[in-house]
């Protein structure tokens, strides 16, 4: 309908007049409309009331509460932005943990599971050909022009370099008498993309970012030893016939891990012509059961539908059938991230006692050392080997070699700050408290500083670990006053937040603590958000367990 | 917060609702404009602050520029410091660090690099600024010009400012377009069912469309160099996607302003079915192309001065059209285009040069035209556009990897997108004209889309809104 009679306002009011809609069915079309708007916040608030699923008026109150809380700043402007930081961090939980938490959930997931099969995931995970499931981040590290242009992107700083940045670190090593060798570990498209694109034959070579020649002529170029495992994974699935990755996981398979370990060791003694202190090593055989990364990210009700598949694993024992154990007097430091992990920590649920640390160990004969961490592996093994330095523990004492290896989706989507290699001890001051070793202790703090956990299913990894920095620490019992406290807990376990994870500035906590190094072989693989704060992060922390919330 | 948002459909618009119809008629506008400041505060609750600024300097401008009896120069001083101060905020929190970039740029060819200006001081870019500062100028010019009596009452105007279902991405509301509305608007079950109608579909071109052919897009343009076919492909998915995450969203807006009695504008008449550039853009954002023409095109001399000068104004409207939707050369080259076209029509009396054609090639040659403008739009550097541009005409090899695209791209639920898409964008009626009659079945498929678009956003995260970032 246009009429150059009537304005645009005119003809809309005619327009609405002319709705021709019998009253039982407007009144019909309102009251379903209303209906659902209004009953699936009321249904949720009810069940919620009953306990089984948080109700929104408590994530409102929860997530808005706080804000408006105590500010440290004198400052009327700095009052005021952070009280907004405070509101726009309430509004992004509040609408994350509305979505995540909602009945609505249970109601559509066959209708997620009829996606699937038509090819779409969701914004994580990109479903390939006869089940096999694919990170997103890991198809874009091959698609993205960013790669190419990482130099002189103008968002990009010259330290988000990777190249520099491994230049810099094994500068940095050189200077101790330490070499390094790097490992980018392929990211599963790369190997198979034949499982995503029909236009791929399975024979065909790996693919690689567009960048990837120029990045690798460049280590060349500056002498980096560089070990590419891809055209080895190729080989691995064309000879052996066995899958190089998981159909459901981001990770590579056991067999195909071994193989890159044994190709690594071999290059070790024949090409840098290194020798370490021998210990001969064994290994037994596990069959795994688990549901991969990506599955999970899927968020499918695994009480209703699992992907599970099995994996035979090989745990590395030492000659006197004890499991193997990483050594601080090894001459190899593996720095690695969830690819080393990932038969080696418990909680990935792939078995343990067969990582790539101790797979590497069992090749080359020798007691290594590793520093693990899941995720963000262009920075947090280097930085965790900073801090460790600067606390005064030397893991690089007896070290020759370093092995870094790290997903290569990290060279075109990575941090790769320049880290410093601490001389002498930074930390460590008299004013944080640490537990004295095999003690606990129940103490009262206010929380001065938290680090973010990520959210879960947002992230190829079920738990992580968050930092807390505690002020005006006192013993629960003693009320003995004991200064700060860096103080490590779990912030997401088995994909599920906890409660301090949702914690804030200027909080009392009541939390048990201990001393980090009696649980640290158990949970320093893990991932962990670290605080900003780099100075504080020198400290030395203890582990705590949350007791009470003094809200 | 977006309207195809958990938080949106099952928290804030129920107890909007909830609480519009419990408040007596009075206090409905206060209330209205306090629901708007609190759906406005969830991008940024600082942002409101800026609103509120413009929204009070508008009040007192268009107060004095309505008394008749002050002096026709005091009345004019007032429409000018409204333009101005409403332009100065654009400026400085949309435009100025593309200017200063630019203007070091310049420094640096000329060699004189060592008077460039430091560009530190960034801004967050408010959300809706665009529009909110465009529909709070006119009002000023329309009282200006005698076009809509000043609003006496402060609320009322804020509510005009502020109201949430058009304030963050349009329509742009036109002070006379709604100010008998702002007194007295009549609430109907018939009104409320329309916009349901309204909502559901643009919901589901929003959830079911706009987000499906949005991926692709994204894919396709972060992609390095994909092949010809792929480059195509992407590019009329994002043609798809900007359709209907635009339309989709006005059609939400409209259908929450007949919820609340408002009655908005047509912003949308099926674009892509026009057979020239001249007919595109009285199709396409048409509450933008108003505006531009009223106050910006007329003012500037319109079609009054000989068809060269037409020519010339119809560039510089669609040039600043461009440079309305962002601070980069690509957005200004997208208006140039535009306008190159449209003054190119223009000469040749309003029609398409290939006006002598069969209607469907014609419809097919003006899409194809608007796609390719849109590789401006989309790119987000001057040198990814000309690089995409190439992949489209084979200028460019294509990567290997682009073989993954092809896995992404032809799942049958993107080529599902892709094709309904097509079907509706050529096709379907108009939602105003397929919303005129409601009877059972459409009631059935209306609430069937909107349970479509519910089940998909539970379970999906990627749900962008374009005009956003305008």
């Amino acid at each position: 309908m246009s009429d150059e009679r009537y304005t645009r306002e005119e003809l809309a009011a005619l327009e609405v007049g002319r709705t021709t809609v019998s009253p039982p069915m407007a009144r019909f079309i309102v009251a379903a409309f209303l209906l659902l708007v209004f009953t699936v916040p009321t249904l949720q608030e009810l069940i919620g009331l009953k306990g089984k699923v948080p109700d929104p008026a408590s994530i409102f109150y929860d997530n808005f509460s706080n804000a408006f809380g105590p500010t440290p700043s004198d400052s009327l402007i700095d009052r005021i932005d952070m009280v907004n930081d405070r509101l726009l961090q309430a509004v992004k939980t509040t609408e994350e943990e509305l979505e995540d938490k909602t009945l609505l959930h249970a109601l559509f997931w066959p209708m997620q599971k009829t996606l699937l099969l038509l090819g779409k995931g969701n914004e994580k995970v990109l479903p390939g050909k006869d089940g096999w499931l694919f990170y997103s981040k890991d198809v874009d590290h091959l698609l993205n022009a960013e790669y190419i242009v990482s130099n002189t992107h103008p968002g990009k700083s010259a330290t988000n370099d990777p190249v520099s940045a491994i230049v810099d670190f094994r500068d940095k090593l050189r200077q101790r008498g330490v070499e390094l060798v790097v490992v980018p570990t392929p990211v599963k498209p790369m190997i198979y993309p034949d499982k995503i694109s029909r236009f791929r034959s399975a024979e065909s070579l790996p693919l690689y970012s567009s960048g990837w020649g120029n990045i690798r002529a460049r280590l060349e170029e500056n002498g980096i030893h560089l070990i590419d495992p891809a055209p080895l994974l190729t080989s691995y699935v064309r000879e052996q016939k066995n899958p190089a990755y998981l159909r459901t996981d981001t990770h590579w398979t056991p067999g195909a891990m071994e193989t890159v370990a044994r190709y690594i060791a071999s290059y070790v003694y024949s090409q840098l012509q290194m020798s370490f202190e021998q210990i001969k090593y064994k290994r037994e055989t596990e069959s795994v059961v688990n549901q991969g990364d990506i599955a999970v990210m899927l968020k499918l009700p695994t009480e209703k539908i699992r992907l599970d598949e099995e994996v035979e694993i090989h745990p590395v024992l030492t000659g006197g059938s004890e499991l193997w154990r990483q050594s601080s007097s090894g001459n190899v430091l593996l720095l690695g991230d969830s690819f080393s992990n990932i038969y080696s920590e418990e909680t990935m649920g792939w078995g343990n006692g067969a990582g790539f640390g101790e797979q590497l160990s069992f090749y080359l004969k020798s007691p290594i050392d590793t520093i693990l961490q899941n995720d963000q592996g262009a920075y947090v093994t280097r930085e965790q080997l900073a801090a460790e330095l600067a606390r005064g523990i030397d893991r690089l004492k007896n070290t020759k070699l370093v092995i870094w290896q790290f997903a290569a989706r990290e060279l075109t989507q990575g941090e790769w700050k320049i880290i410093e290699l601490p001389e002498s001890r930074l930390g460590g001051s008299d004013d944080f408290y640490l537990v004295p070793t095999g003690e606990e202790r129940l103490v009262h703090g206010e929380i001065r500083d938290i680090s973010r956990s990520p959210r879960p299913g947002s992230v190829p990894y079920k738990d992580n670990i968050i930092t807390l920095h505690l002020v005006n620490v006192e013993d629960a019992v003693s009320g003995e006053v004991l200064g700060d406290c860096l103080v490590y807990t779990w912030g997401m376990k088995n994909n599920e937040l906890t409660k301090i994870a949702t914690g804030k500035i200027g909080e009392t906590i009541t939390m048990k603590l201990q001393d980090w190094a009696a649980v640290e072989s158990e949970y320093a693989a893990l991932r962990r958000s670290a605080l900003d704060d780099e100075m504080i992060e020198y400290e030395m922390p203890n582990w705590g367990e949350l007791i009470q919330w003094q809200k | 917060m977006v309207f195809s948002s958990h938080i949106f459909l099952f928290y804030f618009l129920p107890a909007s609702l909830l609480l519009y119809y419990l408040m007596p008629g009075r206090g409905r506008n206060f209330l209205l404009t306090l629901l708007s400041y609190v759906f406005y505060s969830w991008s940024n609750p600082l942002f409101c602050l800026l609103m509120f600024f413009s929204t009070v300097v508008d009040y007192c401008c268009g107060w004095v520029a309505g008394v008749a009896s002050y002096s026709k120069k005091m009345r004019k001083t007032a429409v000018a410091v409204s333009v101005l101060t409403n332009l100065g905020l654009l400026s400085i929190f949309k435009y100025m660090g593309f200017a200063l970039e630019n203007y070091n740029s310049l420094l640096q060819i000329v060699g004189l690099s060592a008077h460039s200006f430091e560009v530190e001081l960034s801004f967050l870019l408010p959300l809706g600024i665009s529009f909110y500062t465009f529909q709070s100028m006119s009002y000023t010019i329309d009282v200006y010009r005698g076009d809509a009596r000043f609003k006496k009452n402060f609320i009322d105007f804020s509510c005009y400012v502020s109201l949430f279902p058009q304030l963050v991405a349009g329509p742009i509301i036109r002070f006379k377009e709604v100010a008998e509305q702002l007194q007295s608007r009549i609430h109907t079950v018939e009104k409320f069912a329309r916009g349901v109608a309204f909502f559901s579909i643009g919901m589901a071109k929003k959830v079911l469309l706009a987000n499906g052919c949005g991926k692709i897009a994204d894919l396709a343009f972060a992609s390095s160099a994909p092949g010809v076919i792929d480059a195509w492909y992407g590019a009329v998915a994002y043609a798809f996607q900007i359709y209907f995450d635009f339309s989709g969203y006005s059609d939400m807006a409209i259908g929450l302003g007949l919820m609340f009695g408002f009655v908005f504008p047509k912003n949308f008449s099926s674009p892509y079915k026009s057979t020239s550039i001249t007919e595109f853009w009285r199709r396409w954002h048409i509450s933008l192309s108003t505006w531009l023409r009223e106050y910006l095109y007329f003012p500037l001399g319109g079609n009054r001065k000989g068809s060269g000068r037409t020519a010339i104004n119809l560039a510089i409207v669609m040039l600043l059209g461009g440079l309305w939707h962002g601070a980069s050369w690509n957005f200004i080259i997208w208006g140039a285009l535009h306008g190159i076209m449209l003054g190119a029509e223009r000469l040749a009396g309003k029609e398409a040069i290939y006006f002598r054609l069969r209607r469907p090639v014609r419809v097919g040659l003006t899409f194809l035209l608007v796609v390719i403008a849109w590789v401006f739009f989309r790119a987000e550097t001057l040198p990814q556009a000309m690089n995409y541009l190439g992949s489209m005409f084979g200028g460019v090899s294509a990567s290997p990897n682009s073989v993954l695209l092809a896995g992404v791209f032809y799942s049958p639920y993107s080529l599902f997108c892709m094709g309904i898409s097509a079907l509706v964008v050529w096709l379907a009626p108009q939602t105003w004209d397929w919303t005129r009659d409601l009877n059972t079945v459409k009631a059935a498929a209306i609430f069937f889309l909107l349970a479509i678009s519910v089940g998909l956003l539970t379970i999906q995260s990627y749900n962008p809104f374009i005009y956003f970032n305008f």
